[in-house]
């Protein structure tokens, strides 16, 4: 198989596997994540990449909850990819548009998992318990639901999810040992600027934050881009702490 | 009840731990270790600054924070700023184009110092600054956060997107900040060497009585009302609401209290390693202020200590003997810990150590407090859950004269 990322594919698949940096940033982020995770089990919701109109791909960050875990997803050596053939080059939509084909394949394949993740969510069984965990942990408990054994699924799902964003991120972008730290607070707002608990939402929120930081872009320097955006979205979530896309419900 | 709110300053049990403390760090380094080695301990040492923070704000406010790093960088940058306008002077900058402004400033052709460096001439308002600016900026943050009763995972988001914002902001803005080499070549406070070895182990020593002093100030607060509080806020907030305190007031104060704490350490940080880089402001060390903090216990002020010494010696350490290997040894540390004893050293302490040491250590017998009691439960029950440790205290401690009732009361102030 040429494609290194399908091999990093499986490799995060399995949660055992840990290679040399990896441990050190997966120990890194232990404990946060199971701060943050282990009372607050929100669920997996990939988000979207956007294809930038001006014709440069900006495929922006898939995103999970099992956030810090993008760091270790793509954890892999230091490696420049080598993309099979079929996806080189670029779509000409017009003469001045271009659209890479590498970005409208990871544009794809977000739009396949965040398919997958509804279903998995809101159509099945499992989806269901999990929302009833979320709700109401005592009571999902009390109706024979096995919190403990949701838990560790939603966490390696959304790990998982993590981990095919860090392998489509290689398509794109170069992968290190430290790229994923630079992810970390970007799939954290994304995901609570969306609403913690919608879908909907943390597409919405992916959509805006890497369409305005590009458009910023264009303009200003891209640190003062990045700092822009992101103080801009801290300064809406201190004004609607409950994100774009709030589930109404009565605690 | 008039009784019990009096809780005794320092108890035979802390005193002992805080001469102990002293004894260490004041008497026995100093004297075992050399020079260089001292001064790796006071680096060290100014991380504890901001664990003790976290233990006030994370531990007893229940408030976690992933941006520490924010104010230890902030007071860090206060107190460069002035060593490097004092370095700057234009007898030793003559060769730049234009003398007399730090060196990142005229290589990113800026001609004058900028306005709100103006301050960092003087040696008073840059101290102030150490301190005020930090506090400011957590009072702003926390003000917008608390009274709007936003808490938990969206407050350390929130606190982590804002470390990551300034370490860009600095990185970003290198003729105003030095970018991402941070501010160097700082030599003199005052006209006295900061490098010379004379300084370092005066430095060393200023850091030990600072953080004493803090460490006072969190003993104080621990043994106080507002101790209690806390903690009766961390485990039933809502319940502290209804009793008519003003919840988010007290998490302002807390999370303040914190970052000042943090920007002393930071100052220090400056002083004793000679520079200041945004490598010590972004989302990583703040992490990595947290496991400090955790590996030592988060509800224990000395663990905060401990902690922050014992994993940086292990970095420095593992790092010179085992190249290859100290990641792993890091990583096996901090798993170790969180999955072994999820509330640090501390734990390891009151469970294995404590109860077998001589009489004299645990004084006469005497009534427990209640905070102490419900802290104490919650640092030896590996169960974060406060019913459970509740319940378990008490069967634990039956022997004790503390009853069932009281236990509750008494945290709850009526």
């Amino acid at each position: 198989m040429r494609n290194p990322s399908d091999l990093r594919l499986s490799k995060t698949g399995s949660p055992c596997q840990l290679s040399g940096r990896r441990l050190a940033v997966k120990a890194l982020c232990a404990l946060p994540v199971s701060l943050l995770l282990a009372s607050h089990m929100a669920w997996a919701a990939p988000a979207t990449s956007e294809v930038n109109t001006t014709g440069l791909a900006v495929t922006d960050d898939t995103v999970t909850v099992g956030i810090l875990h993008s760091v270790t997803g793509t954890m892999a050596i230091e490696v420049g990819v080598t993309l099979p053939d079929w996806m080189m080059g670029s779509y000409a939509l017009s003469e001045t548009i271009e659209i890479p084909i590498n970005g409208i394949f990871v544009m794809v394949l977000t739009l396949f998992i965040s398919l997958c993740v509804y279903l998995l969510m809101f159509r099945s069984r499992w989806g269901k318990q999990v929302r009833a965990v979320v709700l109401n942990r005592p009571m999902a408990g009390a109706v024979g639901i096995n919190t403990e054994k949701i838990d560790r699924y939603t966490f390696g799902i959304g790990c998982g999810v993590a981990g095919i964003a860090g392998s489509a991120f290689t398509m794109i972008g170069s992968t290190g040992p430290t790229s994923g730290q630079l992810y970390i607070v970007d799939t954290f707002l994304v995901v609570v600027f969306g609403g913690a608990q919608s879908l909907l939402g943390t597409i919405a929120s992916a959509f805006t934050i890497s369409q305005s930081q590009s458009t910023l872009e264009f303009f200003l320097s891209g640190s003062m881009a990045k700092v822009i955006t992101l103080l801009l979205v801290v300064g809406i979530l201190m004004l609607r702490p409950q994100g774009l896309f709030a589930l109404k419900i009565r605690h | 009840m008039q009784e019990r709110a009096k809780a005794l300053f320092m108890p035979r049990q802390d005193l002992i731990g805080f001469a102990v403390l002293a004894l260490i760090l004041i008497v026995i380094l100093p004297l075992v270790l050399d020079v260089f080695r001292l001064n790796l301990v006071g680096k060290y040492l100014t991380y504890s600054f901001v664990a003790l923070g976290l233990v006030l704000c994370w531990g007893y406010g229940g408030i976690l924070s992933l941006g520490q790093g924010l104010f230890f960088g902030l007071g860090g940058y206060c107190m460069a700023m002035f060593l490097k306008l004092e370095a700057s002077d234009p007898v030793s900058t003559k060769i730049q184009s234009t003398p007399g402004i730090p060196d990142f400033m005229d290589w990113n052709q800026i001609t004058a110092i900028p306005w709100w460096w103006q301050p960092f001439n003087s040696l008073t308002l840059s101290l102030i600054a150490v301190v005020l600016v930090p506090t400011v900026f957590a009072f702003i943050i926390s003000v917008a956060m608390f009274k709007r009763r936003v808490g938990g995972v969206y407050f350390a988001i929130i606190t982590q997107a804002l470390a990551a914002i300034l370490t860009i902001l600095i990185i970003g803005q290198q003729g105003y900040t030095g970018g991402v080499n941070g501010i160097t070549d700082l030599r003199t406070l005052l006209g006295w060497d900061i490098r010379s070895d004379n300084a370092k182990l005066v430095l060393y020593f200023v850091n030990c009585i600072l953080l004493f002093g803090c460490l006072l100030i969190a003993q104080f607060i621990r043994k106080n009302k507002l101790g209690r509080i806390l903690v009766a806020m961390r485990d039933r907030e809502e319940r502290v609401r209804f009793s008519g305190y003003d919840v988010a007031n007290f998490k302002i104060f807390v999370f303040c209290l914190a970052a000042a704490i943090s920007s002393v350490g930071g100052a220090m940080f400056t002083l004793q390693v000679g520079f200041m880089s945004p490598s010590f402001v972004g989302i990583v060390p703040s992490i990595e202020m947290v496991i400090f903090c955790a590996v030592g216990g988060r509800l224990s002020i000395l663990g905060a200590v401990y902690g922050s010494l014992l994993v940086n010696w292990a970095k420095t350490s593992f790092s010179e003997s085992f190249p290859e290997l100290w990641l792993f040894a890091m990583g096996a540390l901090f798993i170790g810990v969180v999955m072994a004893f999820p509330n640090g050293l501390a734990s390891l302490f009151l469970r294995y150590i404590e109860p077998y040491l001589p009489a004299w250590y645990h004084g006469k017998a005497k009534p427990v407090e209640p905070a102490e009691v419900v802290e104490k439960a919650s640092l030896t029950s590996t169960d974060t859950q406060p019913e459970t440790a509740t319940s378990k205290s008490t069967e634990k401690q039956s022997d004790e004269t503390v009853p069932v009732n009281s236990l509750e009361g008494g945290v709850y102030v009526d």
